[in-house]
């Protein structure tokens, strides 16, 4: 069986297709289809308890969840001068070289990677870990790095970091946008990160996802395991607008959406997770999806406010996508390869467009990876 | 003349050395004062008096009915109750007298049994003070002992500036303060959290430092006083190493009639003393931030 493609990720001209599988990062080009591989993460399973452990370490793995493991992310730079991928088992940071797929550098962060962005000229990459801490690295001094980086972080969240931004204010000043699992949205400077200059409060739950408004840098949407958009004047720490999709969605929503507790008993009501915000770039157009769900949600930004322009059902639940121009990519669970749909104006319209598929062979359930994984950063309350 | 508290006692050695059921019987009586305290607390929040013991009195809390283990995990994902935002907090129940658009400015971060607040609601009478606890028995216990206290001391509106509420300052302090809001932060007697790996829940690590630099208005002070000569010695560190701070001269320290209180008011502070223990104090400034 070939491994669906859990992230899939465009070149801003629509013409390359970068995807991860398991632990392989494939390169597409859509105009020949043309198609390369690298292995970047080694092969491991959490679960599989090492001989020599003592009982306690083996106890403790015992009640892990079985994880397999992967890429955790795929990126472009802004700049578009190198890949970004982040491992889980290895905790690293992999650059590529976006053309050859060749790794220019692994390197291994004290603690597992969960969000990473870069500056507009891609001189600086900035990573935030599990444990909340944020490093801010030149590339200059990642690529010098031997094995380990040791430096110290530039700021720290007491909770699991789940997305970084980087947004400049009108004197071209950069700040670190950061949020986490506990609601934050976090703004400071940028390398002084020790100075905070401001929160964005509003969230219930956890923050997944962070977008500078393309048109307007000064503009920041969010989203994560709330029903809503959020609108921010993020300078300022000031909503502007929160626009709630649980209407638009309601009908997409299944028991995937309904959490049963330790002792079984169901939530009343479905859980939205928000698990990818993207941008059509230069364009008024948002797209979103809300995990475990067949729809994507495209929106409009008129006069400074968020509108749903429409919603489009896909085949089957979408596991990621990717949008460049008029060219909607998705992997969709249960099919083989990718989808390629045309976005007109708003409107998502099926295309015809033959798309590679990569091979990333496994052989039975065990070796694939939980594809819908952003619901399990919603907050399950411990006295 | 305010009435003190009369419970200052170290209960550790209470239970220690019981028979099995004493102990058991102990328990037992622990879960029924609980709550009938739980109840008076609710009652008293809900601003319904509570039952007038037969002398009149409203007794103070006894400690030995709220122990709880000395430590709590700073990571875990407690079911705390915390405002959205600053703007979306009610301090009117937290300060009932509270004058219009008066804000906290004086945090105790891991109060505990709540000596340090009591000391300071009569030294800083003009100011609100709020004491952050994660354990839950620890919280109710000095919830408890400001309700006691402030009844006790009604005539004067004695107590009226100090309170208390269950909260996780790693995580949630920019929830309950705004940019600038404080102008004294102490951490007094934190848990010393020995072990290498445990470092990083400790209360005074560089990347905590800036959320402080960020709650704390620039000339406030951080406090922080220690019997764990490596805790003071890794504060200091962090606190120095931060752009954002710099450190009080020992003149200065011994000018602050808050360094003095600290010293011999917190709970913690007169259990080392009775021990004839060492107590470490560094107070550090919170600089102004840098042009940029």
């Amino acid at each position: 069986m070939k491994h669906p493609y859990h992230i899939v990720s465009l070149s801003p001209d629509g013409k390359t297709m970068y995807a991860a599988a398991a632990r392989q990062v494939d390169r597409i080009c859509l105009e020949t289809g043309e198609c390369k591989s690298t292995v970047v993460e080694e092969s491991a399973t959490r679960t599989t308890t090492k001989t020599g452990d003592k009982p306690a370490a083996a106890k403790r793995t015992k009640y892990l969840p079985t994880s397999v493991s992967h890429v955790r992310s795929l990126q472009l730079s802004k700049g578009g001068k190198y890949l970004l991928a982040t491992t889980d088992e290895t905790k690293s940071l992999v650059l590529l070289d976006p053309t050859t797929l060749e790794v220019i550098k692994k390197v291994q962060y004290p603690k597992r990677p969960s969000a990473v962005a870069t500056d507009k000229e891609d001189l600086n990459i900035v990573l935030g870990d599990k444990f909340g801490d944020v490093y801010g690295e030149s590339v200059e001094d990642l690529l010098k790095v031997e094995g380990e980086l040791k430096d110290e972080p530039v700021l720290g969240h007491v909770s699991m970091l789940t997305a970084l931004e980087l947004g400049y204010d009108s004197k071209d000043r950069p700040y670190v946008i950061s949020a986490d699992r506990d609601e934050h949205i976090r703004i400071s400077r940028f390398p002084a990160s020790h100075v905070i200059e401001q929160f964005c409060f509003g969230h219930q739950q956890f923050v997944s996802s962070l977008l500078i408004n393309d048109l307007d840098a000064s503009i920041l949407f969010s989203a994560g395991g709330d029903d809503e958009i959020f609108v921010w004047d993020w300078l300022n720490g000031k909503q502007l607008q929160k626009l709630s999709l649980r209407e638009h969605v309601e009908s997409y929503l299944n028991e995937a959406h309904i959490y049963v507790d330790k002792k079984g008993v169901a939530t009343t009501h479905k859980e939205i997770t928000v698990s990818s915000l993207q941008q059509i770039k230069d364009t008024p157009y948002l797209l979103v999806n809300v995990e475990s769900t067949n729809a994507i949600i495209v929106l409009k930004i008129v006069d400074n406010k968020l509108e749903v322009a429409s919603v489009f059902a896909t085949e089957a639940h979408v596991i990621s996508f990717s949008v460049a121009g008029n060219l909607l990519v998705t992997s969709e669970v249960g099919s083989e390869g990718v989808k390629a749909y045309t976005i007109t104006d708003g409107v998502v319209t099926k295309s015809d467009k033959e798309i590679p598929f990569g091979s990333c062979e496994y052989e039975d359930d065990s070796e694939l990876i939980s594809l819908f994984s952003t619901k399990s950063l919603r907050k399950r309350g411990e006295f | 003349m305010l009435k003190r508290d009369q419970s200052e006692m170290d209960i550790e050695a209470e239970t220690a050395n019981m028979g099995k059921e004493e102990k058991e019987s102990f328990v037992h009586k622990r879960q029924k004062y609980r709550q009938e305290q739980e109840e008076k607390r609710l009652a008293a929040k809900k601003g319904v008096s509570f039952e007038q013991p037969e002398d009149g009195e409203i007794k103070l809390p006894k400690k030995r009915y709220y122990r709880q283990r000395a430590h709590s995990n700073p990571f875990s994902d407690h079911q705390l109750e915390y405002p959205e935002s600053p703007a979306d907090m009610d301090w009117d129940v937290l300060y009932p007298n509270r004058k219009e658009g008066q804000k906290v400015e004086v945090a105790d971060i891991g109060c505990g049994f709540g000596g340090l607040l009591v000391a300071l609601s009569p030294q800083l009478p003009n100011q609100l003070i709020l004491g952050m606890e994660i354990r839950v028995q620890v919280t109710n216990y000095v919830e408890d002992r400001i309700v006691a206290l402030r009844h006790q001391n009604k005539e004067t509106d004695g107590y009226q500036n100090i309170s208390v509420l269950r909260g996780n300052a790693m995580k949630f302090l920019p929830n309950f303060f705004e940019k600038g809001q404080l102008s004294k932060i102490f951490f007094c007697f934190p848990d010393p959290h020995f072990k290498q790996r445990k470092h990083k829940a400790r209360i005074v690590t560089t990347t905590l430092c800036s959320e402080y630099a960020y709650v704390v208005r620039p000339g406030g002070i951080v406090y922080t006083i220690t019997d764990v000569k490596d805790l003071h010695e890794w504060m200091v560190k962090h606190l120095a190493a931060h752009p954002l701070f710099e450190r009080l001269t020992k003149e200065e320290e011994d000018a602050d009639p808050c360094v003095a209180t600290m010293l011999v008011e917190t709970e913690e502070g007169k259990k080392v003393a009775r021990n004839e223990g060492d107590k470490f104090v560094a107070c550090f400034r919170r600089k102004e931030n840098p042009e940029w």
